[in-house]
């Protein structure tokens, strides 16, 4: 490569991270900013004036933004242990039984995962009115479940294809049953794709602003997204908290991204992951 | 870990059966998918029988009674105007993001397919947009886009491009250009991995052939790389169609559907019908369309990338 062309590729590449990150760096350097500071109205994209941490102690004190932040681990926590266990038993027993309905299981599972949330949020609305369940944690996990379950089931038949049924049979011939071959040989194989299932499921959960949107009427039962939507529709916008909770939200996720971060690229790849 | 094959579980199954294994472990087999199947039909396709049903009925939210009309919300949705600009608006939406994100995705691919020192740190820094959050995602670029104290405004007047702050999300005319920018940000770094995964296992040898011949970096991309693109484009083109179409989450967070419904598509339609008017059967026939539509469309795009006719 010239170095012409080593320039350009260099600008190129700078271009591109900056659109792509801009965003983000200005999410943190506002919600270090002081009051004035935020609505200065000059143009300066450089961390400039004192920085402080005024906005996320607010945040944490002066609104409802910790319940909205257990309120969603809670119910991500209770959708993604529910698809991942179901979604684990499934594809061990896609991969590793003959049945009827065998391969129309495999297949419709990512049929469901089309489905136009919309479309499923006015049924779940009733039915889970008539049981009593709207306004409630476990409902809204309940709810999620319907898009967490077809994406864990797609992973998890993906990863145990991927280890040879060899291992069960020598597991049999050892005497082992199925649920013993599972939980005993194919399991601690398969961990760090069960990881990445529950980072997956976990974040779907997480995101989710629809379904909490349409499940939770009650102010102390909202989700991080719906609760911090809100604070847009009050009178005066206070900028400098909802980015401070734009870092918090984020950061969750960031810590389950680097977790699952190779096995993330590979459920991309494999056109997986709803956006 | 092996790529996802169309048909996960075949290889196995073969096997086994080849191996003769008992019977009664079909029973077995199907008890370890018994409890997913029972939650995909209680949460996704009852919900979806549930839907259809639904759109026939006029239901009374506070009373919880329903009461069956046959087409009526149908025929209503179709004679209303409301009905025929979010059709607009949403196929507006979905091609203008779809082919910009193709753009962006391929484009930031191909860069990103040089050799250059940093390269896992720059493909980690990319995907940055698809992880962070919508809601997220969403505050930040209403806080860029903000009239009065939005860095970009900021940045227009300070090189003198304009003199006082646009309201990028309030005016008609900008409202869906900016949701279709905001859009592509967020959900273009998925077809970057995607084509960047597939540059990765075109054999270098095709390239060596073509350069040989004397093609130049067009003709190299033109000739030898989007053929070989072209499934993974297809696919691309087919999810990322469908999931904009579907789309509620982003742009009700950033215009409601407004100014004046410039932005309002059908999944906005669905929910403001449904949740806001408190007519869920009108509601479910407005999402019931969308189905339809997307199912129409799933089965005309598969015939035509069957016979070649998509290129």
């Amino acid at each position: 490569m010239s170095l012409n062309q080593r320039v350009l590729l260099w600008a190129l590449i700078v271009i591109t991270i900056s659109i792509v990150c801009f965003p983000l760096y200005w999410m943190i350097i506002s919600s270090l900013k002081q009051y004035g500071d935020l609505f200065s109205r000059t143009f300066d994209v450089l961390p400039s004036g004192a920085s402080t941490l005024q906005d996320y102690t607010e945040l944490l004190h002066k609104t409802l933004f910790a319940r909205y932040f257990l309120n969603s681990l809670v119910v991500a926590v209770l959708a993604t242990a529910g698809s991942v266990l179901t979604a684990v038993l499934a594809g061990f027993g896609v991969t590793r039984f003959e049945f009827p309905g065998r391969k129309l299981i495999a297949s419709s599972v990512l049929f469901t995962y089309m489905f136009p949330p919309i479309l499923l949020s006015i049924p779940l609305f009733v039915m889970l009115k008539n049981a009593g369940l709207v306004n409630s944690l476990f409902g809204l996990a309940l709810a999620h479940i319907s898009f967490t379950l077809p994406l864990a089931m797609w992973l998890a038949i993906i990863f145990f294809e991927a280890i040879p049924i060899d291992l069960d049979e020598a597991a049999m011939i050892d005497g082992a049953g199925r649920l013993r071959t599972l939980w005993a040989v194919i399991l601690p194989i398969a961990i760090p794709g069960v990881v990445a299932i529950s980072v997956f499921s976990f974040i779907l959960s997480w995101n989710d602003y629809l379904f909490a949107l349409v499940l939770i009427v009650d102010e102390t039962k909202k989700t991080l997204p719906v609760g911090v939507a809100g604070f847009v529709e009050a009178t005066s916008v206070e900028w400098g908290l909802l980015m401070a909770g734009g870092v918090l939200i984020t950061l969750p996720v960031l810590i389950g991204f680097s977790i699952a971060q190779r096995w993330l690229i590979e459920g991309l790849g494999a056109g997986a992951v709803k956006g | 870990m092996q790529r996802a094959t169309p048909n996960p579980g075949v290889r196995q199954s073969t096997l086994a059966a080849e191996r003769g294994w008992r019977i009664s472990d079909s029973l077995k087999g199907f008890l370890f998918v018994a409890p997913s199947l029972v939650l995909l039909i209680a949460f996704a396709a009852y919900p979806l029988a549930s839907s259809l049903w639904l759109s026939l009925q006029e239901v009374q939210v506070f009373s919880n009674q329903q009461e069956f009309i046959g087409l009526k919300n149908y025929s209503e949705l179709l004679s209303s105007n409301d009905f025929w600009s979010s059709l607009w608006n949403g196929s507006l939406f979905s091609v203008a993001t779809v082919s910009l994100q193709l753009l962006a995705g391929i484009g930031t691919a191909l860069l990103l397919n040089n050799a250059f020192r940093g390269r896992a740190l720059v493909r980690g820094l990319i995907l940055f947009p698809f992880v962070v959050p919508t809601i997220v995602a969403i505050l930040i670029w209403k806080w860029m886009l903000n009239d009065l104290y939005g860095i970009i405004n900021l940045f227009l007047m300070k090189i003198g491009m304009i003199h006082e702050g646009i309201a990028w999300l309030g005016s008609p005319d900008l409202a869906m250009g900016s949701v279709i920018v905001v859009n592509v940000w967020m959900f273009f770094p998925f077809i970057t991995i995607q084509v960047l995964a597939r540059l990765q296992v075109i054999p270098i040898d095709l390239f060596e052939a073509a350069y040989m011949d004397g093609a130049g970096a067009l003709q190299r991309f033109r000739y030898v790389v989007l053929p070989e693109l072209r499934s993974t484009i297809l696919l691309v083109v087919f999810i990322r169609g469908l999931w904009m179409f579907n789309k509620f989450d982003t742009i009700w967070l950033l215009t409601q559907g407004g100014p004046v419904g410039r932005t309002q598509t059908l999944p906005i339609l669905a929910y403001l019908r449904a949740f806001q008017e408190y007519r869920l059967g009108a509601g479910a026939a407005a999402s019931a369309c969308i189905f339809m539509l997307l199912a129409a469309f799933g089965a005309w795009y598969t015939r035509a990338m069957r016979r070649g006719m998509v290129p």
